[in-house]
């Protein structure tokens, strides 16, 4: 179901209410049923298998908690048995079929769902997220880092909170539950916070992301007849794209999470406007590389290691990362690049280099970083590898072709000053310091521009992982 | 309380969001009037020729579905004949919707009313009286369970909301393209953005799934449609719009037989003249943005054809 729907009006409007009168069971049980009814909204059948995930976290969560820590040999076969789960789920789902085809066994795929994205009737909307956020709780509890929850209900609406569940920000048990039990009184200016973050997020995703999508798209659909600058600004518009799809449906849940007395984590921090790699990393999809490094970089050694095991550690982080996307041989070598950046500057760094200050050297490192950023955009938007390595000579050749009309180049500025200007001065909090007569003007001027100025409505590009 | 007043807020919002701009649109007709002189056949000029030309002066109204408002160029047939045409067919509506324009279309005292009908089945055979901008017709128009699929209620609000149908300009007006392009599998788009796959999709449009005959209620129902346009002293002409080839799965066939012969028995009887298209090798795949509507290259054909037989 999309938050830019009808049905999800619907749905979300009496579930608000209901969130804010109710109190203690019955409120858990509505946001529960309200988050089933989300999911089931999607395509039902598909939530048969978060019910699977659900209950197989909640048991072994709870013998998790119980099997005293002599039993070390238990306890790790406990968190086998939730790993091999969740992670067979999703491989299952996700990669068996791309797998299959690189060992030459892709007759054994049905015919119909060839390719890798769709097996078994396709891929469950929201899959890798949902995994990876009830990986995450059991293995906390198997560190001691968090106690197994004991109602089985309050597990269930972690697992499935609608806000988040089908694209993320990822939410740790030690941030949701203590909400769940002590929400924040939802006060007016809470409520005009909620308001203001999900009307933003609905602005960034079907005013600039769909109507940047409907721009870049036309480039994309064939790259092997535009020209070099044309798919430089291609991948520019693709990448905006995705930052504003995704930071949209994390903006709208944070929203919703508000009304519901939530505080959910941010999942960006304006990476588009990032100075280098570094500051990128830390700024994008922040809930997910928080979950890498705490589950897999850590793990590997971390930073505690020499440094070429670092730097295959993050080699290692971010290949999973770029898998985490799905199956297929462009995000693989999505992951590898920016594995090699991510290592490549932190070796940079460590050897002691630094950049002296200059007028203008934040702009010239978010061009630079930007510059970085587009080998991956154009891996990642292509259709196969070899498109990619189509598009990137053409760029490296400054191949010749068909300019880049004007109002697109108008749009995405336009875009891009607008970017920029929340950089500098929004913050989240603008109707809940308003007087009312700004705030009706602001809030109607929004629905209107919304409705008005936004692309047919098409799902979030990361619903697919 | 604090709540309850800015739940209210948000309402009103909404509402004067939504119904004032809407209000406004309904006085600009002029407005739509220019975006009908977009290049033929595109999705501007489909745009403009659903609320375009001055009622004032009208010499042919055209009715249908959107088979009427996609496959009749308003502006062609002007400048082909000379004559002034409001081209009224309804959106995401059955064929016999549009005599619910008939009251209006007849008020304008055109000499000739066009009848554009596809091969499907007549859906609602009733023929309402009300205006077209009445929330009414959208609500008998459908189902409740209709509602809740948001492209249903976009399809309704535009026939009934101009505002919320002009949304669609930047749109159009970025994707030059739109019309042409055929969807390919990738990473954002899956097989189904093709426009043939609208049929695994829509079961229910193909020939071999819908009894696509025009039954005797809808049979009647045109019948009425004429008789009452003849005693006004207007003129028929009943158009058979062409689907593509494989919506009705017959090679080079692109007329459903069983819709052709009942649409000439009807008029036959009742007096009416009828156009049929059907001459071997005039349609080809390109001519078809859809498989029920006509792109570019098909609109000119098949206005052309309707531009001569009004000379």
């Amino acid at each position: 179901m999309l938050f830019n729907s009808l049905p999800f009006a619907l749905l979300a409007a009496p579930t608000v209410v209901l969130g804010m009168v109710l109190r203690g069971r019955p409120r858990t049980w509505i946001l529960l049923l309200a988050s089933w009814a989300f999911y089931a909204g999607g395509q039902p059948k598909w939530l048969l298998l978060l019910w699977f995930s659900t209950i197989l976290d909640y048991l072994i969560g709870r013998a998790l908690d119980t099997t005293p820590d002599e039993q070390a040999g238990k306890r790790k076969l406990l968190l086998a048995a939730s790993v091999i789960g969740n992670l067979g789920i999703l491989f299952a789902y996700k990669y068996l079929p791309f797998v299959l085809s690189l060992v030459g066994l892709g007759g054994f795929v049905p015919a119909a769902y060839e390719g890798g994205f769709h097996f078994l009737g396709g891929v469950p909307a929201g899959l890798s997220f949902y995994t990876f956020q009830t990986l995450s709780y059991t293995i906390d509890v198997y560190r001691r880092k968090q106690s197994a929850i004991r109602n089985p209900v309050e597990f269930a609406l972690f697992v499935a909170f609608f806000p988040q569940l089908i694209a993320g920000p990822v939410v740790r048990a030690a941030e949701f539950f203590p909400q769940l039990y002590n929400p924040k009184p939802t006060t007016e200016a809470r409520l005009w916070r909620a308001i203001e973050l999900f009307a933003v997020g609905l602005f960034k995703k079907v005013v600039v992301a769909d109507n940047l999508g409907l721009l870049g798209d036309p480039l994309w659909s064939s790259p092997d007849t535009q020209s070099g600058p044309t798919l430089v600004i291609g991948a520019l518009i693709f990448w905006g794209q995705i930052y504003a799809d995704f930071s949209a449906y994390s903006t709208m849940a944070r929203g919703l999470g508000t009304a519901f007395g939530f505080d959910l984590p941010r999942n960006f921090n304006f990476p588009l406007l990032a100075d280098g790699p570094l500051a990128y990393r830390r700024s994008w999809h922040m809930t997910m590389s928080a979950w890498f490094r705490d589950y897999v970089f850590h793990p590997l050694g971390g930073s505690r290691v020499s440094a070429w095991r670092v730097a295959i550690n993050i080699g290692i982080v971010w290949t999973l990362f770029g898998i985490w996307h799905g199956a297929g041989l462009t995000f693989l070598v999505w992951g590898l690049y920016n594995g090699v950046v991510q290592a490549g500057t932190r070796e940079f760094y460590r050897r002691g280099y630094r950049i002296p200050d200059y007028p203008g050297k934040r702009v010239a490192g978010i061009a630079l970083n930007l510059a970085l950023m587009l080998p991956s955009a154009i891996v990642f938007r292509s259709a196969s590898l070899q498109d990619a390595l189509t598009a990137i000579w053409a760029v490296l050749t400054l191949r010749g072709g068909g300019a880049v009309d004007s109002l697109t180049l108008g749009i995405v500025a336009v875009f891009a000053a607008m970017h920029v200007a929340s950089y500098r001065w929004y913050r989240e909090d603008v109707l809940e310091r308003s007087p009312w007569v700004v705030r009706l003007v602001l809030l109607t001027g929004l629905i209107w521009v919304v409705v008005f100025l936004g692309a047919k409505s098409r799902p979030f590009v990361y619903f697919q992982f | 309380m604090a709540q309850v007043r800015v739940i209210a807020a948000v309402f009103a919002c909404l509402v004067v969001a939504l119904v004032l701009p809407n209000l406004a649109l309904r006085r600009m007709p002029s407005l739509w009037t220019w975006l009908q002189t977009a290049d033929d056949g595109s999705d501007l000029a489909v745009l403009g020729a659903l609320r375009s030309t001055d009622p004032a002066d009208v010499d042919i109204v055209v009715l249908g579905s959107s088979l009427a408002v996609v496959d009749v160029s308003a502006v062609m047939i002007k400048r082909e004949t000379g004559l002034s045409v409001l081209n009224a067919g309804v959106l995401a509506m059955p064929p016999i919707a549009s005599s619910m324009y008939l009251d209006d279309a007849l008020s304008l005292h055109p000499s000739t009313v066009i009848v554009v009908t596809g091969h499907r089945a007549f859906g609602d055979s009733e023929l309402p009286s009300a205006s077209p901008f009445d929330w009414r017709i959208a609500a008998s128009a459908f189902p409740v369970s209709a509602w809740m699929r948001s492209d249903v209620l976009s399809a309704a609000l535009a026939d009934v909301s101009d505002a919320y149908r002009l949304r669609d300009v930047p749109r159009l007006a970025w994707d030059g393209s739109l019309a042409e392009w055929k969807g390919r599998a990738s990473n954002l788009h899956r097989a189904e953005d093709d426009r043939f796959a609208v049929l695994a999709a829509r079961p229910e449009w193909s020939a071999a799934s819908t009894p696509t005959v025009v039954d005797g209620a809808a049979s009647r129902a045109v019948g009425a449609l004429i008789d009452r346009c003849t005693a006004e002293g207007v003129s028929v002409l009943l158009v058979a719009a062409p689907v593509h080839s494989e919506l009705l799965g017959t090679p080079d066939v692109w007329f459903h037989p069983p819709h052709v012969a009942e649409m000439r028995r009807v008029a036959e009887k009742h007096g009416a003249s009828v156009l049929v298209l059907d001459q071997p090798g005039l349609w080809r795949d390109s001519d078809f943005r859809d498989p029920l509507h006509l792109a570019p290259s098909g609109q000119r054909r098949f206005t052309q054809a309707v531009a001569a037989e009004l000379r």
